[in-house]
């Protein structure tokens, strides 16, 4: 078991906010020993695997709400495929690396509703600002760090993005991704995945890691659809103390 | 079979609609026709009316009314 003091979340919620995340070794009598931690802290989000019915029971009657399972997809680039259709879309659609500009642009989408399927907008007690700034938030961060991110164009418009990060040797994490509120009916979807994948080719790599949230089952679709392979799967809980 | 009726059983079977919603059917408006579901509705209206759609066409296919329209550039008449 990890416990994870998530001092970003001060600053994006507003609220001090520990993250558990259960392994699958760990026994039910380890999780209790931290039930202080788990009824007092404001914001507690636990990342339970799967098959831990035990755990699962144990956080409901804490009073935990289940909001999200957390797919960890993977894909070796080799096995990547797309219907003949989508490969001649593909090639009319292009990215390109991101300048300060275009980051106005993909931050006052973000704030103009272009999630809206996380735990963070669908609890509550959080406001729809609160979540779309903390997404602003973890680009420029990433971007700080070295991460990258990319426009998507179809001919004149800028019609989506992707984040690009490597996490191994070969291996590329797109951790954000998304098609702009005025593109989001143009069937376009699709490239916000294959993009990546095109990126993870250029530069030689062998794999792409990503995640992709049960509330967002076109996403987990389109995963499925362009060769993607569910790696791990987690059950989200949360409790507001 | 009618060019009506092949276009209608193309969306009813791809997207596993009954015919009375077809008139209002919209882009999203059901979960089979998501971004996935679009492709594949494309690819087997190109196999029914033997056609190849322009890019911008695929993209303005926004809903089965529009499509109607936009089949009818390439002859198909609905």
């Amino acid at each position: 078991m990890r416990v994870v003091d998530a001092i970003w979340e001060k600053r994006n919620l507003g609220v001090d906010c520990k993250e558990i995340v259960i392994e699958d070794s760990d026994f039910i009598t380890v999780v209790k020993k931290k039930e202080l931690l788990l009824l007092n802290t404001p914001y507690v989000v636990v990342k339970v695997p799967v098959n831990r019915f035990d755990i699962n029971t144990y956080l409901s009657n804490l009073g935990f709400t289940y909001i999200e399972g957390s797919i960890n997809f993977q894909l070796r680039l080799f096995e990547a495929k797309l219907l003949p259709l989508q490969e001649r879309l593909n090639k009319v659609v292009e990215y390109r690396e991101m300048e300060s500009k275009d980051l106005t642009g993909l931050y006052t989408e973000i704030h103009n509703g272009l999630f809206g399927t996380d735990r963070i907008i669908l609890d509550p007690y959080f406001t729809k600002e609160q979540a779309a700034q903390r997404y602003c938030n973890w680009i420029a961060d990433e971007l700080e760090r070295g991460s990258q991110a990319y426009k998507i164009t179809y001919k004149t418009d800028t019609i989506g993005f992707f984040t690009f990060k490597q996490i191994d040797e070969g291996v590329f994490y797109p951790f954000l991704a998304g098609l702009y509120k005025k593109f989001e009916s143009l069937g376009m979807g699709f490239t916000t995945l294959r993009k990546p994948i095109d990126e993870s080719i250029a530069r030689g790599g062998k794999m792409i890691s990503t995640y992709a949230s049960t509330n967002n089952l076109p996403v987990v679709r389109s995963h499925t659809q362009q060769g993607f392979l569910l790696n791990n799967l987690q059950y989200v809980f949360v409790k507001h103390n | 079979m009618d060019t009506i009726q092949k276009y209608k059983e193309v969306f009813i079977n791809h997207l596993q609609v009954t015919e009375d919603q077809l008139s209002t059917l919209t882009y999203q408006s059901v979960s089979t026709w998501d971004s996935v579901g679009h492709m594949g509705l494309m690819a087997n209206l190109e196999d029914a009316f033997d056609i190849m759609l322009d890019t911008d066409d695929i993209i303005d296919f926004s809903s089965y009314v529009k499509g109607k329209e936009i089949l009818a550039k390439y002859d198909v008449k609905l």
